[in-house]
């Protein structure tokens, strides 16, 4: 579970400068320039340095890296980028992709310099696995590996074929990782393994870092928040080193939990809550608990960051945290609208069968009761229909 | 003629009493934290708060819990009047007699003779079951803590250690803090039903023995009958 990390000493300021450079001269040309990018969407340099100020206290980083969080920001539209789709829904491309009014950290993420990006790639068939084939030779050790989607691993991953030459998306995501920079794995699949590593697991799906066996950067979330991509890709850029990790996630994204920072909290401490919803205490904002937000076993910045460009968030707009950051929660956080006292727990000597902890509570205590009961009714019967042997036999004392 | 038994000793009357209360006001208390059961239609600000006090009662109930349980642990060796290791040492011959009194309460004849001192075998082990689920509740019940707790604390450094380490061994046995959770849930319903069992035996033994069993907890001894 999260912890705090003990804080890593802050980069020194001439490395990074020298490592952007170095970054700048690699990539020039390639890719999209983002001050251009950001004129053609009207936004201003004022709003880009406002963000580069807040990328850089949500990375942990002193005031004086903002100048450098902008370089990085500059260069991240020019690494190559190799986007994997594997066992997955999309989803987590699509809340990056399809914005209203995109800000800057989802107008980063549309112009990464994708050289393989099975949903946005303008090539088709075998140009597109040239494109990929090249970008693997080429960039080898610079690149950075995007996987969205877990892994399924039965039948030596058959589940899952990609491209025209049919490649298993196991043997794809090995290929892709072994000359990566860094693998990042985005969403709850590619983290966690996501619904479909849910309990019976038919595909044997699993996460990129279990399949593959190697360290990721997990970006969990369903799906993931874009902040938290940009600012792992701005740190790697910066400091060349995957930034500090609790449980395979970013420190500085995940380390704190969910119920600590949430607007809701005085409520729950309070003991006021959302009974059902649309009532009083819905329109009061009052707390979710009861309605099954799973805050409190959630490590996450949705609180901080919020969603697209701090709109919102779920918790905001009136809807408990599903836990969706979280190893298992599709198995362990279900009801999504329940609290965990109503939550299914599989029952223990009863395969398959499955009940509330409340509920499997109760009934032992009602057991027992029932068995005081049944032995008292007993004792007496006995004792009546024995009189004198109620234990005048044994022997006492010692 | 009528003999005066020494039961229980003063620590140990203490302890019984002190988890009794503390275990009654941690499932309560525990109850409400899982699934606050109350409503409280608030009309202005909340001037009161209620989730946050019972918080606060079921970690100091929790807390006299583990003290609890540890002087229990300590006194199960080392205690100069009667070990309840006594009772469990040596196997065979304790397990016979556990054996034996389960058959009593069932047939109500040969009734085992009263330990002197020590108490009976049976009893001894379902005091270690009960022990052991508090030590589960103890365990998973700091690993819940972890979380929550701002590492600001008067206690010794070693506090939010135990913490962390209580954390990762119920996350390492149970896979996750919701399971971690639900253990603690249920656990505490196993300690309410053994309690039950338990307060329902004790009044058995008052009623088919005669021998004042009820009054040990209160005065430390009970009246055995002898020719």
């Amino acid at each position: 579970m999260p912890k705090c990390p003990h804080p890593r000493r802050a980069p020194s300021p001439s490395d990074v400068e020298r490592r952007l450079d170095a970054l700048e001269a690699r990539f020039q040309g390639r890719g999209r320039d983002l001050e251009e990018l950001l004129a053609s969407r009207g936004i201003s340099r004022r709003s880009f340095l406002k963000w580069t100020s807040m990328m850089t206290a949500a990375l942990w980083l002193p005031p004086t890296f903002e100048r450098s969080v902008a370089r990085a920001a500059a260069v991240a539209t020019r690494v190559p980028v190799v986007w994997l789709h594997l066992q997955e829904c999309t989803g987590c491309t699509e809340s990056a992709l399809r914005t209203a009014y995109p800000g800057i950290s989802e107008l980063i993420l549309e112009y990464l310099s994708f050289d393989y990006h099975e949903t946005i790639m303008a090539p088709a068939g075998e140009a597109a696995e040239k494109s990929l084939e090249d970008t693997l030779e080429n960039h080898r050790g610079a690149y950075l590996c995007v996987m969205e989607g877990s892994i399924p691993t039965a039948m030596d991953g058959k589940f899952l074929r990609l491209g025209p030459k049919g490649e298993t998306g196991l043997s794809l995501a090995r290929r892709v990782a072994a000359g990566a920079k860094a693998v990042i794995a985005i969403g709850h699949c590619a983290s966690y393994g996501g619904p479909q590593a849910a309990a019976p697991n038919p595909t044997g799906a699993k996460p990129v870092h279990e399949a593959l066996g190697i360290q990721t950067i997990r970006i969990p979330g369903c799906p993931y928040n874009g902040v938290n991509l940009v600012g792992t890709i701005l740190h790697l850029l910066l400091t060349g080193e995957v930034p500090a990790l609790v449980d395979g996630r970013p420190a500085w994204a995940y380390s704190k939990r969910i119920h600590d920072t949430c607007p809701r909290r005085a409520h729950f401490d309070a003991g006021e809550f959302v009974e059902q919803w649309g009532d009083e205490g819905a329109r009061k904002g009052f707390c979710l608990y009861k309605v099954g937000c799973k805050g409190p076993y959630t490590w996450n910045n949705c609180n901080e960051m919020q969603w697209n460009e701090a709109a919102s968030f779920p918790i905001r707009a009136g809807h408990g945290c599903i836990g969706c950051s979280e190893d298992a929660f599709w198995d362990d956080m279900a009801p999504l609208e329940k609290p965990l006292a109503d939550g299914a727990v599989a029952i223990p000597f009863l395969k398959g069968v499955e009940g509330s902890v409340d509920t499997v509570g109760w009934t032992l205590i009602g057991a027992t009761a029932v068995g005081i009961a049944g032995h008292a009714v007993y004792s007496a019967a006995m004792k009546k229909s024995k009189p004198g042997q109620d234990g005048e036999e044994g022997s006492h004392g010692a | 003629m009528i003999r005066r038994v020494r039961r229980m000793t003063v620590m140990m009357r203490i302890m019984h009493w002190v988890l009794a209360l503390s275990v009654a006001a941690c499932f309560v208390t525990g109850l409400y934290i899982a699934k606050p059961f109350w409503f409280r239609p608030a009309p202005g600000p909340a001037d009161v708060l209620v989730m946050g006090n019972v918080r606060f009662v079921h970690f100091v109930a929790a807390m006299l819990v583990d003290v609890a349980f540890l002087s229990w642990c300590y006194l199960f060796f080392f205690s100069l009047q009667e070990p309840f290791v006594r009772s469990l040492v040596p196997f065979r011959k304790r397990w016979g007699e556990a054996w034996a009194m389960l058959r009593h309460y069932f047939t109500l004849r040969n009734k085992p003779p009263t330990r002197d001192p020590g108490i009976d075998p049976l009893n001894a082990y379902g005091f270690l079951v009960i022990h052991f689920l508090v030590f589960v509740q103890m365990v998973t019940g700091f690993g819940l803590m972890r979380p929550t707790f701002s590492h600001a604390n008067s206690l010794l450094p070693i506090w939010p250690w135990i913490l962390e380490v209580s954390e990762r061994v119920s996350v390492a046995a149970f896979g996750s803090l919701v399971a971690v959770r639900q253990v603690h849930h249920l656990a505490g319903f196993a300690i309410v039903a053994l309690a039950a069992v338990h307060v329902y035996l004790q009044i058995w033994r008052d009623i088919f023995w005669t021998e004042g069993h009820i009054s040990v907890v209160f005065s430390g001894y009970k009246y055995v009958e002898e020719e």
